[in-house]
Parts: C-alpha cells; structure tokens; sequence
C-alpha cells in the first residue's frame, strides 16, 4: 500500500514533467502531425553489434566525470578531517 | 535516517548487507549498465536503443520510487539551516527533469518500438533537437548522480563483492539507504 502510494506520487511529479515537456513542444511548433496508429507490422530498423568503439567512448566519458567528481570528494573529505584534528579540543 | 544494527559475528560478510541494499546496489548497477549501452546508439543500434531506453523510463519510475522516502525527507529539510544534502537534491531534480525530457523525446522520434507496437510519428526537428541535447545532459547529470554517492558503493561494494571475512563487523552508523544519511548524528 505504501509503494503503491509513492509509486502514485511518482507518477504525478513525473507527469507533471511531460505535460511541461509536451507544451513547451506544444508552444514551439513541434509535434503538429502528431500519431498515426497503423496496426502492427514487421520489426524495421535494428540490431547491430557492431561499432564497440561507441560504447568505450561512452564508459571513457563517464569514467572521466566520475573520476572527477570522486576526487574534488575525496579532498574536500580529507581537508575536513585536517580541519576537524587541528580544531581545539572543546 | 535508518541505521542497522550489527548481524551475529559468525554471519558471512555478504548476508550482513541487508536485502534492501543488495536490490538498492544491484538495480542502480543494471540500471547504469542499461542506460551506458542506451547512450550508445552506435554499438546497439536503433531497436535496442529505443526498448532500453523505454526499459530505462519504466525502470527509473521504480527507482525513484524507491527513494521517495529520501525525497521527500531532503524537500523537507532543504530550506532548514545547514541543509547537507542540498546540492544533491537539486542535481537529482535536474537529472529527474532532464531524463524524463529524453525519454518523453526518445518515445516522440521513435522509429522503430513505436512502430512495432503500431504507432507512427512525424516528429518536428524541435524533439529531434531535443532529445540529442537532453541525452548529452543526461551522460554528464547520469556520472556525477553516481559518482556523488561513491563512498556508499564503494561500502556496499566491499561487502558485497570483496573477500568474506567470517569475523567482520559492519560496524556502528552504517546506512542501508543511498539516499539517506551515512553516519548516525
């Protein structure tokens, strides 16, 4: 009861979000042809596991920020803990 | 702010970490891996791309879910003196925005699971727009939401993944959260 609760104010912040999305689209000028529904048909476009190159540029990018964040962390941490042993005692 | 007590001393060191951390540490792991080969259109292709990043979408609604008690304990605390997690909260919020905006974008300019569920869109160049730069913001938003909680996997990630010592304590003031606070104040 209680997860479907948040789950429900999930739903709502997260709707809230595409209702903007969809009027700033709205506003814009953009999604005027708007859906077509067809039927299903066939699979179109797809599979290709190919260009690995892709991938390690991505793990690279994220390996570069994150690398980033956790040193600028990882000082300030230690500074702080200088901070507090060269406080006086209370 | 929820603190778990020690676990018998002859416990292996994996059964110490508690179920809600493991499903904490295990889905935000797929959930990376997941949203990394997403971003990744070249290496996966167009199918792939758009079901993960559909899976991506559903997956984040969990995710969020599941620390709606942080959310809504940081919205709480966020204008009260000396709020610590500030900073994160806003990152998050940006990152909730932005991630919502590129999937809502990706789901607009889908060429191939919207067509296979039997739906066709002529989207405009505006979500075309977009969803590039909404996916840019997300790969830079995605590193530092988990980079800022490094400490917390690298904790998790010893006692999940490092050699069992049979005699480990976890030690006083250890959170089961992410998002929650640490150290007991």
């Amino acid at each position: 009861m209680r997860f479907a609760r948040r789950l429900a104010a999930v739903l709502l912040l997260v709707g809230v979000i595409v209702a903007l999305g969809l009027a700033w689209g709205y506003a814009s000028g953009a999604g005027q042809d708007g859906f077509v529904f067809y039927g299903r048909e066939g699979s179109g476009p797809g599979l290709s596991l190919s260009n690995s190159g892709d991938l390690i540029r991505t793990v690279e990018l994220e390996a570069l920020i994150m690398t980033v964040v956790i040193t600028i962390s990882a000082v300030r941490l230690r500074r702080r803990r200088h901070a507090r042993r060269a406080a006086p005692e209370p | 702010m929820e603190i778990t007590g020690a676990l018998p001393e002859a416990a292996p060191a994996q059964r110490r970490v508690p179920a809600r951390t493991r499903l904490d540490f295990w889905f935000d792991a797929a959930l990376l891996v997941a949203y990394t080969l997403a971003y990744s259109l070249g290496f996966t292709g167009l199918a792939i791309h758009e079901w993960l990043g559909l899976g991506i979408g559903l997956a984040l609604l969990l995710h969020l879910t599941l620390h709606w008690d942080w959310v809504v304990r940081t919205t709480v605390k966020l204008f009260a003196r000396g709020g610590r997690d500030r900073g994160i909260w806003l990152l998050n919020l940006a990152l909730l925005v932005v991630m919502t905006l590129c999937v809502l974008s990706g789901v607009l300019i889908s060429q191939v699971a919207l067509y296979q569920l039997g739906i066709s869109v002529h989207p405009g160049p505006f979500w075309i727009n977009m969803h590039d730069t909404t996916s840019k913001l997300t790969l830079i938003l995605v590193s530092v939401h988990v980079a800022v909680r490094w400490r917390w996997i690298a904790s998790v990630a010893r006692r999940l993944l490092g050699p069992r010592r049979p005699g480990a304590s976890r030690g006083p003031g250890w959170s089961r959260r992410p998002g929650g606070s640490r150290r007991s104040r």
